[in-house]
């Protein structure tokens, strides 16, 4: 048994086999067969390993004709890898001593002499091989499960993914149905990995650091999204305990939704506050209709354009929004957010730039919708003709400058005359603002607030932005904390520009959904917030056990800490006074 | 030197590649061709001379000093070639 710790990113708790995605979706369904399967697999194993040799060997042919005999020379020793006495061994012995599959002795095998590898400072002449072995296993994987007779992948059995990272194409592609949790070597707490989870409410562990060559596919692991655990090959004891906590968690965790569904979300001194939904996929809309949320705060739409062959049409567009308008109804708000990540996730302006030094500072979100109209265009448009099906809004991300926001302001403008010219019904008085999350908005608040319906923080950007902290590099995810006084400053910065000239403001960042931060944000003046559907209950249960008056008072003492430090442990020590039960 | 003994003669890795697969299985193979026993040390790491695998596992970088050992009948024949194909010099 094997413990691994990580940073929490979604809670819950998952038990269940391994799926490891660095094999590029190759699953090693099982680990063991009967007794008198054994010599079967010493059969496959042999066929398997001269098939991947004259592969190899084949490749290194065609390729030294065309690319020269420096590269074709890699095959050749790939080759001699497969067909390595040494190899065949260890491999056989698996097979036998323990009645592994071919497939599950393969992988073993070569993860452990991976594992040698992983212990080289990373700058080391031969981290390269590490790859090259993993290559090799995928290779001899493929070609023993081309072959007829390979055990069938789990079906329909519900599986943890583990992975380096998750791409949010990579998650796009999972069935929320039997993917129960996930953990990866890298990643943050806002990472797209922690989003997707949270979006799919399931456990999730990331930043784990490297522990893809202590697991197989087909490996048994408990994923624990509260502490942050991964448990490989759990023993017994280790099993029973967690499969009685994932059994109470789901008895409790049904009570306390219903009961607080219907109650409004009111502070003790009668103060609404608004709570409303984030998602990133239509169908996630009905998540915040149970929680009771009064509307969606956020809707991302990148999920739209990821892994697809080609960018989305104005109908795709069109039909995923009136979908969320006919599950929330006429009355309750859908704001959503245009077009928010970088050119590489694109298909149709990925050439544009290859390798950009600083995509976090380059092209991408408002700015490469400004720079491809008709990709833009194509989005507003859809949001306009949804706006006869309720109350949509339009949010444009990443806004640095005025001149910015004047241009997306225009572009509506015009989207507005082209659907008037040609007779398609629109709602022409549809909200629409900006977030605030690139420091220099949040400093020009005053001047932006003159220019917008609403404003919308997005703590998430806004923190990495302030603090220079990329929020998925664990090397300073230290840094990357919402409770530093910076970004308090510059949220009540915003929140007082937006009162001087009475325009909605909410936080929409994971910091909303955070229940220490609650206090402070009410305190500074918020009275919407946009959380992840399955933290509405206890936000609303903060709420309700919360005056103004006194989050008022705990704002300014927070606002005059001078750490990220002080703040954290103040706020905490509140909450714990607030809502004894919810504090940790 | 005695003709049933092993032999051994030290070797610095050449290669600025270190001993990485390529050199490794061209070794391994021309190894597999003498019947002599050959075995390589980098350091307190042992291979067998006959497995790429094993060699790789060495992590002889460039500049590192191996020790190459023969033990058979052809062990003095085998010992030169060998020795250079373990230098690796050529080798990309």
């Amino acid at each position: 048994m094997d413990i691994k710790r990580g940073i929490a990113v979604s809670p819950g708790i998952a038990i269940g086999p391994a799926l490891v995605l660095e094999t590029e979706g190759v699953v090693i369904s099982q680990r063991t067969v009967f007794p008198e399967q054994v010599e079967g697999e010493i059969v496959r194993l042999a066929a398997a390993l001269v098939g991947a040799a004259n592969d190899a060997r084949s490749h290194s042919r065609s390729l030294s004709e065309k690319l020269g005999k420096d590269i074709g020379d890699i095959f050749q020793g790939h080759a001699g890898i497969y067909e390595d006495p040494k190899l065949r061994t260890k491999v056989e012995g698996l097979i036998r001593d323990q009645r592994y599959t071919a497939e599950y002795a393969v992988s073993r095998a070569i993860r452990e002499y991976v594992k040698v590898f992983d212990e080289l400072p990373p700058d080391h002449q031969f981290v390269r091989m590490r790859a090259d072995l993993l290559d090799l296993e995928k290779q001899v994987l493929a070609s023993l499960m081309g072959a007829p007779g390979s055990p069938l992948p789990f079906a329909g059995e519900p599986v943890i993914v583990l992975a380096h990272d998750l791409s949010p194409s990579e998650t796009a592609q999972l069935d929320p149905n039997t993917v129960h949790a996930f953990a990866t070597e890298s990643g943050g707490p806002t990472s797209h990995t922690a989003i997707m989870a949270g979006a799919l409410e399931i456990p999730a562990v990331v930043g784990i650091g490297r522990f893809l060559s202590d697991v197989s596919g087909g490996d048994m692991v408990i994923v624990d999204g509260r502490q942050g655990l991964l448990i490989i090959d759990p023993d017994e004891e280790t099993l029973v305990r967690y499969r009685k906590l994932r059994d109470d968690q789901f008895a409790s965790s049904g009570t306390a939704i219903e009961s607080l569904v219907d109650v409004p979300a009111i502070t003790r001194d009668g103060v609404r506050i608004s709570l409303l939904g984030n998602i990133e996929f239509p169908n996630e809309a009905v998540h915040c209709l149970d929680r009771g949320a009064d509307g969606v705060g956020l809707y991302r739409t990148e999920f739209l354009y990821l892994n697809k062959a080609s960018d989305p049409t104005e109908e795709e567009h069109f039909e995923a929004y009136k979908t969320v308008l006919k599950t929330l109804g006429p009355d309750k708000p859908v704001v959503i957010r245009t077009l928010d990540i970088g050119a590489d996730k694109f298909s149709s302006v990925s050439t544009m730039l290859i390798g950009e030094k600083n995509p976090f500072l380059g092209l991408r979100s408002v700015r490469l919708c400004l720079k491809n109209l008709p990709l833009f265009k194509t989005q507003l448009r859809a949001i306009l003709r949804a706006s006869v099906y309720g109350d949509i809004r339009i949010m444009f991300p990443m806004i640095s400058t005025v001149m910015e926001l004047r241009q997306c302001q225009h572009l509506v403008a015009e989207v507005r005359e082209d659907l008037e010219e040609a007779g398609i019904p629109f709602k022409s008085d549809i909200l629409v603002g900006t977030m605030i999350e690139v420091p220099s908005a949040a400093i020009l608040a005053d001047v932006l607030a003159r220019e917008v319906d609403f404003f919308s923080i997005g703590t998430n950007d806004l923190v990495q932005y302030t603090l220079a902290a990329d929020r998925n590099n664990e090397n300073v995810a230290g840094l990357y904390n919402p409770a530093d006084p910076a970004v308090l400053r510059l949220i009540r910065m915003v929140c007082e520009a937006a009162r001087t000239e009475n325009v909605a403001v909410n936080v929409c960042g994971e910091m909303s959904g955070e229940t220490m931060f609650l206090p402070l944000l009410v305190g500074l003046g918020l009275r919407q917030l946009s959380v992840t559907p399955r933290k509405i209950p206890e936000i609303k249960r903060a709420i309700r056990n919360i005056t103004v008056v006194d989050a008022e008072r705990v704002a300014r003492e927070a606002g005059q800490m001078e750490t990220a430090r002080e703040v954290t442990t103040y706020l905490r020590e509140q909450l714990r006074r607030i809502l004894p039960e919810a504090a940790d | 030197m005695q003709a049933n003994g092993p032999v051994r003669t030290t070797v610095v890795v050449a290669n600025p590649n270190g001993l990485h697969m390529r050199p490794a299985t061209a070794f391994a193979q021309a190894a597999r061709t003498y019947r002599a026993a050959v075995t390589v040390y980098n350091g307190d790491r042992r291979a067998d001379g006959k497995s790429s695998l094993d060699l790789i596992l060495l992590i002889a970088e460039s500049g590192a000093q191996l020790v190459l050992e023969l033990d058979g009948d052809d062990a003095a024949i085998a010992l030169e070639p060998l020795a250079a194909l373990l230098a690796a010099a050529d080798a990309p």
